[in-house]
């Protein structure tokens, strides 16, 4: 198996294994912060981490899965560091209560990302996670942290907004 | 807005993303137009959602990027991807390495704690306990390997 070979740091086995799994995990970085540059980095430095703690993953979930749940966990950090970093008037002036809103008013510019980026932050990596991914609502729990009721109430406010958010644009 | 229909709802998600069955649902929907029109508000999601899937540029002889999840916009870098898994396989090692020179001190440091004034004293004693050790060693080990060996890891 490709990730047992991958543990014993055979090399090909790490390429082949990273290079498959690589664009799916880009493409969930992207629509959850809205932010191409953004999500590659976050992409590289899950990368990095999921290499180093390969002894971790376990093969009952799989590997996509975990990748993407190591990626939101760095990603997580980022966004507590960037707030941090965020000085206050910068927020009342933006009239934004996070970092990742500011990733989102970029997200807004999009057009393939905008509708996604009138959810918040929290709806929208749980609304992606289920729609594009498939993820159980148990994966879902692991990868953002949080209980099972708050994956599913969230994804249930997720459709209600997107649905008045598709009605307002009259995109349908 | 009623229990039922949060309950049902809540089962609408699991039927849209095919999790669930479709008995009573099917029956409350005859019943229920917010929740016909609920259902409505999912399948326009879809659409909606569906037009603006897309795909990224797939590695050569890699599968294809849009079964794969991924999204326009999205061109992964991957030459910087290959010099990343070099730096984690580099960190990887480094960091096994640093794991078996600790141990190796470690074990070192007892041995030379708890041997050496053994030695001092008395050379049978510390011959017997030497055996002792080693084959204690050897009965912890020798499960473990049996193990991994049917498992087929390399140790």
């Amino acid at each position: 198996m490709l990730v047992e070979r991958a543990k014993r740091n055979d090399r090909d086995a790490l390429e082949e294994l990273f290079r498959v799994n690589y664009p799916l995990l880009l493409g969930a970085l992207v629509r959850i912060t809205g932010d191409a540059r953004a999500a590659e980095d976050v992409a590289q430095d899950a990368v990095l981490r999921a290499i180093v703690n390969l002894e971790k993953y376990e093969p009952r979930a799989k590997f996509s899965t975990w990748l993407i749940t190591t990626a939101l966990n760095t990603y997580r950090n980022r966004l507590r560091c960037a707030r941090r970093e965020l000085p206050t008037e910068h927020v009342s002036i933006a009239g934004v209560d996070s970092a990742e809103d500011l990733a989102l008013g970029r997200l807004a510019t999009s057009d393939a990302a905008s509708l996604l980026g009138a959810l918040s932050a929290d709806k929208r990596q749980v609304f992606v996670l289920k729609h594009y991914y498939g993820f159980t609502y148990q994966e879902i729990a692991d990868a953002v942290g949080c209980p099972v009721g708050t994956v599913r109430s969230r994804l249930h406010d997720s459709v209600q907004m997107l649905r008045r958010e598709i009605a307002r644009r009259g995109l349908i | 807005m009623n229990r039922e229909c949060e309950k049902v709802r809540e089962a609408l998600l699991d039927m849209v993303y095919a999790n669930a069955s479709m008995g009573d649902i099917a029956r409350h929907l005859e019943e229920c137009s917010e929740c016909r029109d609920y259902v409505g508000a999912l399948a326009d999601i879809a659409v909606v959602l569906s037009a603006q899937r897309d795909d990224c540029t797939p590695l050569p002889g890699v599968e294809s990027a849009a079964s794969s999840g991924a999204v326009a916009g999205a061109s992964p870098d991957w030459a910087r991807l290959s010099s990343t898994i070099e730096r984690g396989v580099k960190l990887r090692m480094a960091r096994e390495r640093r794991t078996v020179g600790i141990f190796a001190l470690s074990a070192a440091g007892i041995l030379a704690a708890v041997w050496t004034p053994l030695l001092a004293r008395s050379p049978h004693a510390f011959l017997a306990l030497q055996v002792a050790g080693f084959s204690g060693i050897a009965l912890f080990y020798l499960p473990i390997h049996v193990l991994r060996a049917r498992r087929g890891d390399d140790m």
